[in-house]
């Protein structure tokens, strides 16, 4: 069976600069992936690609056996390849509950089973409590999780997870962690962006690094923690100090 | 037969130039800000009102009269981002700035209708010897006013042209429109670059008022079908380009100057929608726009 | 209260409130009142692109117009029961509309917003310059054939009432239902933020189309009855930019995206409007300064309209905030 996400020398370039470059690596269904790099290699590009944002310069991407890279955005969501924002983007003016069911809409026929489903993926996120507040109150973390939340909601096979984990406390990390990690077993696959290498290393089946839009590594975390390139490039050229 | 075509030719690059003007401001307002200021064309009747008045007043010549709307817009500008528009802005600054359209419809329709009730529904026109002589350039007839229309129209483009790529000013107002956040990492104090951006949109609108004025009669919506006009040429130019609008100007001109020799006058007004629901569909961003969105 | 209880007891005032007009004795009364409610209704079908779908249209009265050239014509030329001259109107809009909107709806902000303005303005100025069929600036008139309900007409003014009553209720089912559907959810989400929505797999343009092609031909339904409620129809009256901004204004000052505000904004700015008339003495423009001053107001310091001050009055005075508190 071929792989779930499948990318086969992606280029993006944007005028002169080069943001990803030749870049291929593949998604296996049920798999964590995680994608690292430093700021400004690529994978918020690499992303937009995948859910028909931009259209690559170069090379091909497959999606569960067809090729995607020149689909519209609804279409590659409508398939079941779905992805959150780094910067977060709720519907400022919906209830919580409001935002997850304009997801759920994807697949449920009614809006009586769209409220039922959009209920569910809160509580999968342990955002139940806070259904009917206005979304343009949540903390970050609650945003973080409706990130998710809405784009779970769409029915995805594969999730795009763009730093969900970023600006969180400990704490919150943890949670969200407990989140991620239950997804494959619930048949959602998960390609997820990362600052937070204790998250990374903790969460991922294996790891892809990208550094100046070029893949510089892949494989378990193990593996990459010990790869000296990975960590010439990423671990030591890091100009933020999250960690 | 040709000399009525080369006539009408000119006169539409003569009239495009100053309609290229009146969207300047627009066009810098919208490249800096990200805004449509729906008011546009109902503040260009207040220049010509000012102009109007300026000469039946205080005796002013009305090429004199210029450079007075240019600073009374000026000053009628800064007021209006500073105090009315700029906290709506800042709340919605990240998306479409809708609260900004509809305060600006709203600042249109209040104009209009504040005019029509000081200065009443008759058009109005400024009286001067000069406006009315003509001289004839190559065997085609011009009228001062229109001459002096398409010379200060094209120099004030050129200067503001010049402002915007030479001066430490013009450069900072060009680094907001470009990147919020990197202008104020630079030390840019955005609100008051935007304060002074739709500042000089106005005046740019002033002078072309100031300019139009002596060709057009007056009257409190003389400034509606200009200011149509005018998000016309801004789509064609390519939104945001100061060159775009004025060829934007001059395209719509001609074609509205030498349509107007082979149709009846609607259906000039109807093609120049049609191009412009065209261009929408086919190049958002302009006929003469090299850069993406 | 539970919802459905609080519903009930909106819905009886309504009924209540729609029934007490007709004891009024004066003709002249219910006149003023059945234009409130057609305006009302005409707030609501712009609600529907406007309000719930956020895209300003300034060009409403092209909509209006097309809705009462359509039935008139029918009507006149060919015998055509207005009634259905109704729906080809309105047909016709939701044509105009799909045409005026496709090009715009893939971009942002303000392009719809200019593209309705110049439509509705190029409408005017081609009906002006019709001679023959159009009649011109000076309009049509709709043959009167006095007590004929069947051709939409009829001399007493309690018919007129009923019908735009209806008209009414259903622009505000259609306004409730269309906020619970699948369509209303995913105009809201394209309101707040379209690339958010994109990612959701919404496909913007045609969620935008079918607003904007709804809210057209209910606009058009409003200008055939207005075409029969006042026997004549011409390009100042139907096809003017005021009437497009009125529209917009009425929703937005009541509050847009909701039930209830655009029929409150009509409730309040009519009544206002015939005040203040009279207050100045009829002088010209004064009715529409107070529109644009209203609509700077509102945009300063209340953007989502009356609607929302009146609900924060209630909850603060009102019983115990038992729903939705937090
Ligand atoms: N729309 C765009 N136009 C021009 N350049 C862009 C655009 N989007 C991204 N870039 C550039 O492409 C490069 C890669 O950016 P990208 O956002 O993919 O990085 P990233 O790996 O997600 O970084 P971070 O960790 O900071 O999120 C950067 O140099 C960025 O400035
Ligand atoms: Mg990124």
């Amino acid at each position: 069976m071929s792989a779930l996400l499948e990318v086969r020398r992606l280029a993006k370039q944007f005028g002169g600069l080069s943001a990803v470059e030749d870049v291929s690596f593949a998604v296996e269904t049920g798999e964590i992936v995680g994608l690292i790099g430093p700021n400004g290699a690529g994978k918020t590009t690499l992303f937009e690609m995948a859910s028909g944002f931009q259209r690559p310069t170069r090379g091909e991407i497959w999606f569960d056996g067809t090729r995607i890279d020149r689909l519209s955005t609804p279409a590659i969501c409508a398939r079941g390849l779905a992805r959150t924002f780094q910067i977060v983007r709720p519907f400022g003016d919906m209830t919580v509950l409001d935002n997850v069911i304009v997801g759920a809409f994807m697949r449920a026929p009614s809006p009586k089973m769209a409220r039922a489903h959009a209920a569910t993926i809160l509580a999968q996120v342990h955002l139940a409590g806070r259904c009917d507040q206005v979304a343009r109150t949540l903390t970050l973390a609650d945003r973080k999780r409706l990130e998710m939340a809405k784009a779970l909601a769409t029915g995805p096979k594969l999730v795009l997870l763009d730093e969900v984990m970023a600006g969180l406390t400990r704490v919150e990390t943890d949670e969200i962690m407990e989140i991620v990690r239950a997804l494959p077993r619930a048949g959602v696959t998960i390609l997820m962006v990362e600052h937070n290498m204790h998250a990374v290393m903790g969460l991922s089946d294996r790891v892809i690094v990208i550094h100046h839009g070029r893949k510089i590594g892949e494989g378990s975390p193990a593996q990459i923690a010990e790869n000296p390139a990975v960590v010439a490039a990423y671990l030591g050229g890091r100009d933020d100090a999250d960690a | 037969m040709i000399d009525v075509f080369a006539q009408a030719l000119a006169d539409g690059v003569a009239s495009g130039a100053l309609y290229g003007l009146i969207a300047l401001g627009l066009s810098l307002q919208f490249g800096v800000m990200k805004i449509i200021n729906f008011a546009h064309g109902s503040l260009l009747m207040v220049a010509m009102y000012i102009s109007l008045w300026a000469s039946r007043y205080l005796g002013a010549h009305s090429l004199v009269a210029v450079p007075l709307v240019a600073v009374v817009m000026f000053v009628l500008g800064f007021a209006i981002q500073r105090w009315l528009l700029e906290d709506i802005y800042r709340k919605e600054a990240t998306r479409e700035p809708m609260g900004i359209l509809i305060f600006t419809t709203g600042l249109w329709i209040f104009l209009d209708n504040l005019f029509l009730v000081i200065a009443g529904p008759d058009y109005q026109v400024i009286k001067g010897d000069w406006i009315g002589r003509t001289t004839s350039v190559g065997g085609l007839m011009f009228g001062y006013p229109q001459v002096a229309g398409f010379v200060f129209s094209t120099l004030t483009t050129v200067a503001l042209v010049v402002f915007l790529r030479h001066t430490r000013l013009g450069r900072n107002i060009r680094a907001a429109g470009q990147d919020r956040e990197a202008a104020s990492v630079l030390g840019i104090d955005s609100a008051r670059v935007y304060q002074v951006s739709f500042a000089i949109g106005l005046a740019v609108l002033g002078i072309a008022g100031a300019l139009l004025a002596p060709m057009y009669p007056v009257n409190p919506f003389v400034g509606d079908i200009f200011g149509l006009r005018a998000f016309v040429i801004v789509v064609l130019g390519g939104i945001g380009s100061i060159g775009g609008a004025f060829w934007g100007g001059i395209l719509v001109g001609v074609i509205e100057s030498v349509g107007a020799q082979l149709l009846p006058a609607t259906f000039s007004e109807i093609l120049i929608f049609g191009i412009f629901l065209a261009v929408l569909y086919f190049r958002p961003t302009g006929l003469f726009g090299l850069e993406k969105e | 209260m539970t919802p459905l209880a609080r519903g009930g007891a909106v819905g009886a005032a309504l009924v209540a409130a729609m029934v007490v007009p007709l004891a009024t004795p004066s003709p002249y009364a219910l006149s003023i009142v059945t234009l409130t409610l057609l305006y009302g209704y005409l707030a609501l079908s712009w609600n529907i692109i406007g309000g719930i779908g956020g895209q300003l249209s300034l060009g409403h009265a092209a909509y209006f117009g097309i809705g009462g050239y359509a039935s008139t014509l029918l009507f006149v030329q060919f015998g055509v029961s207005p009634w259905f001259g109704m729906f080809a109107g309105a047909a016709l809009a939701a044509l105009a509309a799909a045409l005026i909107g496709y090009p715009c709806f893939r971009l942002r902000g303000a392009y719809f917003a200019l593209a309705t303005l110049a439509a509705a303005m190029i409408l005017k100025i081609a009906v002006e310059n019709s001679h023959g069929l159009l009649g011109g600036p000076r309009g049509l008139e709709v043959t009167l054939l006095r007590d004929a309900p069947l051709q939409f007409q009829h001399t007493r003014k309690e018919f007129y009432y009923a019908v735009v009553v209806v008209m009414l209720t259903i622009a505000l089912s259609i306004n409730y239902l269309l906020l619970r559907s699948r369509l209303g959810f995913h105009l809201v989400a394209i309101r707040n933020d379209q690339d958010a929505a994109l990612a959701l797999g919404i496909d913007i343009t045609r969620s935008k189309l079918a607003a904007a092609m709804l809210s057209a031909a209910l606009t058009a339904a409003g200008g055939t009855f207005y075409a029969q409620f006042v026997m004549f129809i011409s390009p100042d009256k139907v096809l003017s930019a005021n009437l497009s901004v009125q529209i917009a204004v009425m929703c937005i000052v009541g509050g847009r995206g909701t039930v209830f505000g655009p029929l409150l904004g009509a409730l309040l700015l009519l009544p206002a409007e015939e005040i203040a008339r009279r207050a100045l003495g009829g002088i010209v423009g004064a009715d529409m300064m107070l529109y644009g001053l209203l609509l700077m107001i509102v945009m300063r310091r209340e953007p989502r309209g009356v609607q929302r001050i009146l609900r924060d009055l209630w909850n603060r005075t009102g019983a115990p905030r038992s729903v939705n508190a937090g």
